[in-house]
């Protein structure tokens, strides 16, 4: 499974966004991640607005995507039925401690995304991103000069948080000066990590600017990284950086997960782990490619102008989508970390009634709560 | 991806697309040859690694097959430099002013292996060229391609 966590979202016209993600799709990667980046502080409307793109939208981009993608992923050795992926990423680029202060586990601007990552831009920044701040990956602009030094400490504790550090090649493909730059400036940081958490990702503006999974993990060994750190830099660690995503967003004090069940599941036993399930899965952004692309394409082809055939193919597309996200009915407590215990909502009249009061619940506005530290300082001036 | 066996050669196989499909640049990219593939992978030897890197995978570089229609080459390098090579091959945007990108499917360390795989996989690119719907693919490009197949067979190391 191969992943690229940077696809350019802002300034990126429609068309484009359409032809990258077909182009992420043939070259074999499982999933990728558009990319949407604050400059400075992060205010309320930096929520999520990233769709998912539907599959009709890529394959109508450019046809024949289904097809490539299944032959690449047989070379790759990628399972051909796994659902390409489109997660949500949030940049933000900080300069002082007021902007870095909205990077905290409370704010819930970040937990509309998939994965949060930060880039600083001075030494301070820095230091503080690897010590202490909420986030999935630190950024680093490599392909100008850097105005920050790299120093083992820091990228010690950071590794040892779970932080990963990316690296982005797509500027460096058209650009030579670039190229330079981040051949030298990748080697510190290489030699400081000892090739451990690297993530390596495209930052792509066009479909140009991607290149296959294999060659990524070629590009990365040329940059000083062993064969196996370099592969698991376009695969495994990315990976594990999308879970460190979930456990950021979705779980409960990183360690338990709340979901919904799926509406018509029968009564299951309590205490039952599920069998199927997939953190990685971003739920709404899988395409399941491989099953209804040719009925689509042929929709595409032929049936444009019938209103009920295009009708028929979002009706498909929703029934999917549901599938793979969950709906209302009933809740299901997954831990994590250590699958043990789950609990499932038997659904009695009783149960129903609960129902009825979470959902009430839930429309109200959430209050928000106080972290452990404002509440100490409210005793301190009392 | 194969691992390298005894022998001395490398040929990574490449795939080689187009992103922007129908249209002219389909057209014009009709004209691909071993010799344009090779001299786009010089120049970008020469400017990724310089006189001296050039100079070193001078003497075993080659490109061994390219299929004009299904755009698969083959190149042959020495074991020593093929991560140079594949790099740079990597960093190669432009043939003759199209737009491409390389695409790395298979890297063995023997001619026997890659002559097999490259037969396979041009086999399956020709049949998804075929398939794909919205371009039609004249017949005697088939056959052209077909022809080509053939080649594959000569290949020596």
């Amino acid at each position: 499974m191969f992943y690229d966590l940077n696809i350019v979202y802002d300034g990126v016209k429609e068309h484009s966004r359409r032809e990258m993600l077909a182009m992420a799709m043939q070259m074999g990667y499982s999933g990728i991640a558009s990319n949407h980046v604050v400059v400075g502080l992060m205010a309320d409307s930096d929520r999520c607005r990233i769709c998912p793109l539907p599959v009709s939208a890529i394959i109508s981009a450019s046809p024949g995507v289904a097809e490539a993608a299944k032959f690449h992923r047989e070379v790759l050795g990628v399972p051909v039925g796994q659902p390409f992926r489109q997660y949500s990423r949030l940049t933000i680029v900080i300069e002082d401690q007021v902007q870095a202060a909205a990077l905290n586990a409370a704010n819930p601007v970040l937990r509309t995304y998939d994965l949060v990552a930060v880039q600083p831009t001075n030494q301070k920044m820095l230091g503080q991103a690897c010590n202490h701040l909420e986030v999935d990956l630190i950024t680093l602009n490599f392909t100008e000069k850097p105005s920050f030094r790299l120093k083992l400490p820091m990228i010690k504790a950071a590794i040892e948080r779970g932080i990963y550090f990316e690296i982005s090649y797509g500027a460096a493909l058209m650009d030579i000066k670039a190229r330079r730059e981040l051949f030298t400036n990748i080697k510190i940081l290489i030699g400081w990590t000892r090739g451990r958490n690297i993530v390596v990702s495209s930052r792509a503006k066009r479909a140009l600017e991607l290149r296959g999974p294999n060659d990524v993990a070629n590009l990365a060994s040329m940059f000083g990284l062993t064969r196996e750190h370099a592969k698991a830099a376009v695969s495994k660690n990315c990976k594990s950086a999308l879970l460190h995503g979930v456990a950021r967003k979705r779980a409960h004090k990183a360690a338990i997960i709340v979901d919904r069940l799926p509406p018509n599941s029968d009564h299951k036993p309590l205490f039952n782990v599920p069998k199927v399930w997939d953190p990685l899965s971003s739920g709404v952004g899988d395409c399941l490619l491989f099953e209804d692309s040719k009925h689509l394409e042929q929709n595409l082809l032929f049936g444009d102008k019938s209103g009920t055939d295009s009708r028929s193919i979002t009706e498909n597309q929703q029934a999917t989508d549901m599938e793979t996200s969950n709906d209302e009915n009933g809740l299901l407590f997954a831990p994590l970390r250590k699958p043990g215990i789950t609990v499932n909502d038997v659904e009695t009249p009783k149960a129903e009634q609960i129902e009825k009061k979470r959902k009430v619940a839930r429309n109200k506005p959430i209050a928000v709560r106080m972290s452990p530290r404002t509440i100490g300082r409210k005793r301190a001036r009392q | 991806m194969r691992r390298a066996t005894e022998d001395e050669s490398i040929l990574p196989l490449i795939h080689y697309t187009d992103p922007r499909l129908p249209g002219g640049s389909a057209q014009r990219l009709q004209s691909l040859s071993q010799w344009t593939v090779t001299s786009a992978i010089k120049d970008s030897i020469l400017i990724n690694f310089g006189q001296h890197g050039l100079a070193t995978c001078l003497h075993s570089l080659q490109v061994k097959y390219v299929n004009p229609i299904t755009h698969l080459c083959v190149v042959r390098c020495s074991r020593d430099e093929y991560q140079r090579v594949w790099c740079a091959i990597s960093f190669i945007t432009t043939i003759e002013n199209v737009q491409v990108i390389f695409n790395l499917l298979d890297l063995s360390g023997n001619v026997r292996p890659c002559r097999e795989a490259a037969a396979k996989y041009d086999e399956l690119k020709l049949k998804l060229l075929v398939q794909r719907s919205g371009i039609q693919l004249p017949v005697e490009q088939v056959e052209r391609a077909r022809l080509h197949l053939k080649k594959i067979e000569m290949i020596d190391a």
